[in-house]
């Protein structure tokens, strides 16, 4: 069940309606039911797993607030972490470790055979697995108190707004929030619908009227697009994945506005950043600070010597690369990805023969030029992201440098990403990720334009075929 | 006047004068554009001002595939007839939209309809859609084609069919709200705007010394929303090719009962309304026979056949040799022969008797 759906806004109405009229804890029953309804639309045979992974989640945290032995808290960690990264390995890694294994016995001469496995990748099983670990990590670090009812806690799991494609949740922040009752004020209420309808509006208009353009160009054996073609192809690319999953994240934030349920910031404006570090920070925060904390961290964070640092960095990255999809281009993304925050780490903090006064703020030139190269390095990690092959990615980066010309059969690639990167950045520069526009300078006078302009845009270009969610299949 | 109603005034009124603007640009808009003056309410408007003596039907390819002039044209010369003759052809409206339209014809012009023949595309020896009442019967892309001129019992039907939720909400979405130029418009505005924008950008980039490279697939014809660029092209290209897959060949089924088939329908309805019909074959390439010669396509081309004689169609088959270059996306006649291929269709319609006696006074 897609948000930029009919069913979904029948679904909403139901909920929605039955939400405003029901007392505290009939809310939550009925969240609960409706989110098991939202997940099983998909393939209701995965909502056993959902269930599965939320009572293992759930007795483990008890286990934890009960248990004081050092190493039984361990044990139940463990077993925690062995059946929701076993889920996710089978679901997700199984098939492509299994073919890799394959490929590189070949290489070695020893012919294993094709390997096939039909397996059925459940939608969203690397959000809310991640989700669910958080609140037994937290539980064992003792920075959380355990939940004492099963339906608050499958809630925090299944929660319908953002259980496919996040924000992933920490539970010390969604569970307290589902665990008392709510008052919706007008100003949540406001902001919940601008945001629903800003996100849609990216997504359906701007993202899904892009994307049958950038994908023509990324089509397996593609030999005819120009070295222009495939850098426009990049940059709106960059928009594409942006809206679409900024999109996701912002409908997902004001359906939960609308039930007084305040779900995490995903992103920060991202393009403006000026270096990979900053990028983090911008882009995909709920996973980025979850790598931070739970990963990065326990491997010793940059509390080692540099080299060891280093390590941490890649590391982290290469996972969470990995955690986006079973194929090595997503590994090379993370490789690239890791390479980048180090080279960053090196250039701004580690080098001794040049360093920039810190109280020296940046001048123009310097914020210019770090924002262009690193829009421009940002744009190189998703074409490793978007291509199917490495050799995809060699042959695209081939065709930009020895190729690079403007074709005029072309120009249907070039015009959607201006014409809808135009209209994206307009309202993105002034609006700047506001959850209130009211807040923005003009608002008063300018937002009836500014709302109704897209609500016409939204009327002529919403596209006449729905398109999944991009970060569906991770 | 206090400041909050101020306020709402300004929100309220900013908006309404916006969305009435808006309105009275698309209904403009869509009344010069090629989707309302080249479909049915444009024969219609036609018919209201003379006879039509030929209406074609089909998909994209006797849109480009067929040059009125020289039909009409060649008519004259084989017959001494002055005839006038509207192409109807139109990539992805399907039967519905095209039933639907035939039937609002009838009922507006109903002595006109009498007189002008109506001709379906086949290929192969196949209608081009086979779709029944029992079907999701319309193109998502194209819904508005078949929203124009349904009628509620129609829309009644629609909900009847098993189909997807979505689907059906915006039909009925699109069938309500269908007298606003700002839903039934929306989409010739969508594409009056990518035209001319791509048209400015063109114009801008030749400026500065762009061009475009010569390929063949500019012997396309221009016209009508089809694609020359060779990325569309290869899309294209690819369709057919995936097609004939062994894998491909091996899933297909049987068309439904001809009885069944809305375009079949629409021939029986054209007939009932005392109006000649026929079928007029369209060239393809060797990919789209491949597709066609299985067992299951040969048992349909003979149904078929065996419908159409006993009701006494006429079906015209054009004696034009071609090969796989005149095709360029394997799907669309190449621009140079479609002025031949109007020709010889007009000579085997004047030459068909079955057709004659159908257009018998």
């Amino acid at each position: 069940m897609l948000f930029n759906t009919w069913t979904f806004l029948a679904f909403a109405v139901v909920v929605f309606g039955l939400y405003y009229v029901l007392p505290f804890r009939w809310q939550n029953r009925m969240l609960l039911v409706a989110s098991y309804v939202f997940y099983g639309a998909w393939d209701w045979r995965f909502l056993s797993l959902i269930l599965f992974s939320t009572l293992v989640d759930f007795l483990v945290g008890r286990r934890l607030g009960q248990e004081a032995d050092a190493g039984r808290r361990r044990q139940w960690l463990v077993l925690s972490c062995v059946t929701n990264l076993g889920l996710l390995g089978v679901f997700k890694y199984l098939g492509f470790f299994a073919q890799s294994f394959a490929d590189l016995a070949h290489l070695f001469g020893w012919n294993v055979g094709p390997v096939t496995l039909h397996i059925v990748l459940p939608v969203g099983i690397s959000f809310y697995t991640f989700q669910t670990m958080s609140y037994t990590i937290d539980v064992y670090r003792r920075k959380l108190e355990p939940v004492e009812s099963f339906q608050d806690f499958a809630l925090f799991v299944a929660y319908f707004p953002q259980l496919v494609a996040g924000p992933i949740e920490r539970a010390s922040h969604l569970l307290p929030q589902l665990m008392q009752p709510r008052r919706i004020r007008r100003d949540q209420f406001f902001e919940g619908s601008w945001l629903i309808a800003w996100g849609l509006f990216k997504k359906a208009v701007v993202a899904d009227n892009i994307a049958p353009r950038i994908d023509e160009v990324f089509l397996p054996g593609n030999d005819w697009a120009t070295g222009g073609a495939c850098l426009v192809a990049i940059y709106g690319f960059a928009i594409q994945i942006y809206c679409d999953f900024s999109g996701y994240s912002d409908v997902a934030r004001g359906l939960g506005k609308l039930m007084g349920i305040d779900i995490m910031r995903n992103f920060q404006i991202p393009y403006i950043a000026t270096n990979p570090s900053e990028f983090w920070r911008r882009w995909h925060i709920s996973l980025s600070t979850w790598l931070r904390d739970y990963l990065y961290v326990p491997l010793g964070g940059n509390r080692g010597s540099k080299l060891q640092t280093y390590r941490n960095l890649l590391v982290t990255m290469i996972l969470g690369g990995l955690w986006h999809g079973a194929a090595w281009t997503f590994v090379l993304w993370g490789v690239y990805q890791g390479v980048l925050l180090i080279g960053h780490r090196w250039f701004v903090l580690d080098r001794k023969w040049f360093r920039r006064p810190e109280s020296r703020p940046l001048s123009m030139i310097e914020r210019f030029s770090s924002w262009f190269l690193m829009f421009h390095l940002v744009c190189l990690g998703w074409l490793i992201f978007r291509a199917k092959s490495v050799e995809q990615i060699g042959n695209i980066l081939r065709r930009i440098v020895s190729d690079f010309r403007i074709d005029l059969d072309e120009v249907h690639i070039l015009w959607p990403v201006l014409f809808f990167g135009g209209i994206l950045l307009a309202y993105d520069a002034w609006l700047r990720n506001a959850d209130d526009p009211r807040t923005r300078p003009g608002w008063k006078l300018l937002g009836p334009i500014a709302v109704t302009v897209l609500a016409i845009l939204a009327l002529v270009f919403w596209p006449p075929h729905i398109q999944q969610f991009i970060y569906f299949q991770f | 006047m206090g400041r909050r109603w101020k306020n709402l005034l300004w929100w309220i009124g900013v908006p309404s004068l916006l969305l009435a603007g808006c309105e009275i640009a698309f209904r403009v808009i869509e009344k010069h554009s090629y989707s309302r003056s080249a479909w049915y309410e444009g024969v219609s408007d036609r018919m209201s001002q003379g006879p039509v003596d030929f209406l074609f039907i089909g998909t994209s390819r006797t849109a480009v595939g067929l040059d009125t002039g020289a039909f009409e044209d060649e008519w004259r010369k084989q017959t001494g007839q002055d005839v006038v003759c509207v192409n109807l052809g139109r990539g992805f409206s399907g039967a519905a939209a095209h039933y639907f339209g035939l039937r609002e014809l009838i009922r507006r012009h109903p002595e006109s309809m009498r007189h002008c023949t109506v001709s379906i595309e086949m290929s192969t020896g196949l209608l081009p859609f086979h779709d029944t009442w029992k079907d999701d019967w319309y193109f998502p892309g194209n819904a508005q084609l078949v929203v124009d001129y349904m009628r509620w019992d129609d829309l009644v039907r629609f909900l009847g069919v098993e189909g997807a939720f979505d689907a059906q909400a915006g039909i009925v979405a699109r069938y309500l709200l269908r007298s606003s130029a700002l839903v039934a418009g929306r989409r010739t505005v969508q594409q009056t705007i990518e035209w001319r924008g791509q048209r400015a950008l063109r114009a801008i980039l030749a400026r500065v010394g762009a061009a475009a490279r010569t390929n063949a697939h500019s012997t396309l014809p221009a016209s009508r929303q089809l694609r020359q660029d060779a990325g569309g092209v290869k899309l294209q290209r690819d369709l057919i090719v995936d097609n004939t897959s062994a894998e491909a060949l091996a899933a297909q089924t049987p068309r439904p009962p001809c009885d069944e088939q809305i375009l079949c329908q629409a021939s029986l309805m054209l007939r009932g309304n005392g109006g000649p019909v026929a079928f007029h074959e369209v060239l393809v390439p060797s990919y789209v026979w491949r597709v066609n010669d299985t067992e299951v396509r040969r048992n349909d081309r003979r149904e078929f056949t065996a419908w159409s004689d006993s009701l006494g169609l006429p079906i015209i088959s054009v004696p034009m040799a071609v090969n796989d270059d005149d095709f360029p996306d394997l799907s669309h006649l190449r621009r140079e022969r479609v002025g031949e291929y109007s020709r010889s269709l007009a000579r085997a319609m004047v030459a068909s008797d079955r057709l004659a006696s159908e257009r018998k006074p």
